[in-house]
């Protein structure tokens, strides 16, 4: 093992293009290994961050948000939106048989003009009611949210002074969550009071969007959570059928429609290792293959000098640990350098719920990568070494080969 | 070390020529007790290295046996046979035989890392000396002339005074003084001790063995 070792890193330094040229062939491999690992795990945990910050059982939106920016817009991406309804829905919704807490949320495109900070989608939401923001803004703030405080997405930077003005209504900010992968990294989250003052204020300063709705009275969404034994589907229908001009829908149906999205890009990412993979290993064969017919002069030259088939098969082996081991880190350390510090570009480009894995999990594909290419090179090692041993020194020396 | 090769003989399989099956040693009988020279001569295609392979462990015969002070060496495991011949056997074999990776002293010295053992780098560098080329002891293979790559060889083959030395051709490439400083080298060693078998084209080298022997066509006769 020492003698395999030894003539194995000689070996590499006199070929350095050869080596060069198999150690990005593996690093290619591991590259696109825990690449698209890290990608297929950040938007399972994506999904799974959205289904529990969406939480309801139904959400009740006027009709028109399909034309104003849609609710998924607004959750997914990040979107700024806006819709609205009166408020005399929401009282309708809670009058429903079935319904157990219908909790109202305020959407308000901020401006790019002078009167506000930045460009972002604020969020209002009633503290009395709310079951969806507030516990998750509690997993990282325990104080209250009082008027004029706002919680800003992890996306969101955050001024020195800790204060963003929109509509001309300046606020402190008091929180900034853990990153969820979803569009509501990019919003902004107010109590009621705050939000309703800065409809007013957006409506005085001629911000057209509550059309028809008085501001004081808009609405945009109704989180609708389900008594216990009720049919969702029920009620959801109940809400349909008695409310006029909105649309409740299941929230299991929103997540299912990201999910099949999902499941499609992960499949396609998976097919995509597997491809790399199967190709990498017949290029790797192939180059270890015929190095190896090159160096069968080399190999019985070893054996003259009392080499046996093991420590031949043992430097070959050698050769390819070191080969794959030194390929598979440089690809996975780059994949890690390329994909994680771009994460919120690659889950924009791919409009879904997108949130990178933990430290563990990273270490864990990482691992997995580095082992799966190594194995790459491990397989086509052994197949290559099976060939010498098939080859009789004496015949060899005789050929002259 | 007495090197008994008893009733030995091989056949090759031309895959060129149909199923044509040639016979390229006929029963042979040789023994080399130590501190003999004994020479092999004879044409091209004779089987005279055919002979020195089987006796070196490195190509099975299809026949008899080959025998070191009584040890029968291809009823020996691979490894085990691999280090007898690290250890008692010095081959010198045809053509370039330098590692490419390897300066010409690790070359030399390549028999002792194989099995773990310091390199003796004063000694080899004596024997390159000997050979005319320790001035290259820094160079690569790459770097030599065909001459300079069969002193390599000899000198690696003498590196651990084995009790065998086979050198088929080692004076190929040579010029008349360094052949006659390697056919010297050859005769010491079996003065030393060893049983040394010389499979060579050379005429001069016949006055430096004790026995010659002719191969013809597979068949091996005393000249």
């Amino acid at each position: 093992m020492i003698f395999s070792r030894y003539l194995s890193v000689k070996n590499l330094k006199r070929k350095p293009a050869r080596t060069a040229a198999l150690v990005i062939l593996t690093a290619f491999l591991a590259f696109a290994i825990s690449g698209g690992s890290v990608i297929v795990a950040s938007l399972q945990n994506g999904l799974s961050s959205y289904r529990s910050r969406l939480g309801a059982d139904i959400v009740v939106v006027p009709n028109e948000a399909r034309s104003k920016g849609t609710l998924d817009d607004i959750l997914l991406q990040g979107i700024p939106g806006y819709f609205y309804m009166d408020s005399s829905k929401l009282d309708k919704i809670r009058s429903i048989e079935g319904v157990e807490i219908a909790s109202p949320q305020f959407y308000l495109a901020t401006s790019s003009a002078g009167c506000c900070s930045t460009s972002v989608q604020i969020i209002g939401f009633d503290p009395d009611t709310d079951f969806l923001i507030q516990p998750w803004i509690r997993e990282t703030y325990s104080g209250s949210i009082g008027d004029y405080d706002l919680i800003v997405g992890a996306n969101i930077s955050i001024p020195v002074n800790g204060k963003l003005t929109f509509y001309n209504t300046e606020c402190r900010v008091a929180a900034q969550p853990d990153q969820t992968g979803t569009g509501l990294d990019s919003a902004i989250y107010a109590n009621m009071n705050t939000i309703k003052e800065m409809m007013r204020s957006a409506d005085t300063l001629g911000f057209n969007y509550f059309s028809d709705v008085d501001a004081d009275h808009a609405v945009s969404s109704v989180m609708v959570k389900v008594a216990d034994g009720y049919s969702v589907d029920d009620v959801a229908g109940d809400i349909n059928i008695h409310v006029r001009r909105v649309e409740a829908t299941q929230a299991k149906t929103m997540v299912s429609s990201i999910a099949g999205g999902l499941l499609g890009v992960s499949a396609v990412i998976g097919v995509l290792i597997g491809l790399v993979w199967v190709l990498a290993f017949i290029i790797l064969l192939v180059a270890f293959t015929m190095i190896t017919n090159e160096r069968t002069k080399e190999f019985a030259i070893l054996r003259v000098v009392g080499a046996s088939q093991k420590m031949l098969t043992a430097l070959i082996r050698t050769e390819s640990v070191m080969i794959s081991a030194g390929g598979a880190v440089i690809g996975t350390a780059l994949s890690c350098v390329i994909v994680i510090p771009f994460s919120g570009i690659i889950g924009s480009r791919l409009g879904l719920p997108y949130l990178l894995p933990c430290a563990l999990q990273i270490c864990l594909i990482a691992a997995g990568s580095v082992a799966a290419s190594m194995l790459a090179g491990l397989l086509t090692s052994f197949i290559s070494g099976s060939r010498i041993r098939k080859n009789e020194t004496g015949l060899v020396l005789r050929e002259g080969a | 070390m007495t090197l008994t090769a008893e009733n030995i003989t091989r056949q090759y399989f031309r895959k060129s020529r149909g199923s044509n099956v040639f016979l390229a040693l006929k029963e042979t009988d040789l023994i080399i007790e130590p501190g003999r020279l004994i020479e092999v001569c004879g044409r091209s295609g004779s089987g005279k290295s055919t002979l020195l392979n089987i006796l070196a462990g490195l190509l099975a015969p299809a026949s008899g046996r080959v025998m070191y002070d009584g040890a029968d060496i291809y009823a020996m495991e691979d490894a085990e046979r691999s280090k007898f011949r690290n250890l008692n056997i010095g081959i010198i074999p045809q053509g370039q035989t330098g590692l490419h990776s390897l300066t010409v002293l690790e070359n030399v010295t390549l028999p002792y890392p194989m099995y773990g053992e310091k390199a003796p780098n004063e000694h080899a560098m004596e024997l390159l000396e000997q050979v005319g080329i320790s001035e290259l002891a820094s160079a690569y293979p790459n770097e030599l002339s065909g001459g300079e790559m069969r002193r390599l060889s000899i000198a690696r083959a003498m590196l651990r005074n084995p009790g065998v030395i086979l050198a088929d051709e080692p004076t190929g490439d040579l010029d008349d003084e360094n052949t006659h400083t390697v056919l010297r080298l050859l005769r010491e060693a079996a003065d030393k001790g060893a049983a040394v078998l010389l499979v060579t084209h050379e005429n001069e080298a016949a006055k430096y063995a004790d026995t010659v022997f002719e191969m013809e066509s597979g068949i091996l006769r005393k000249s």
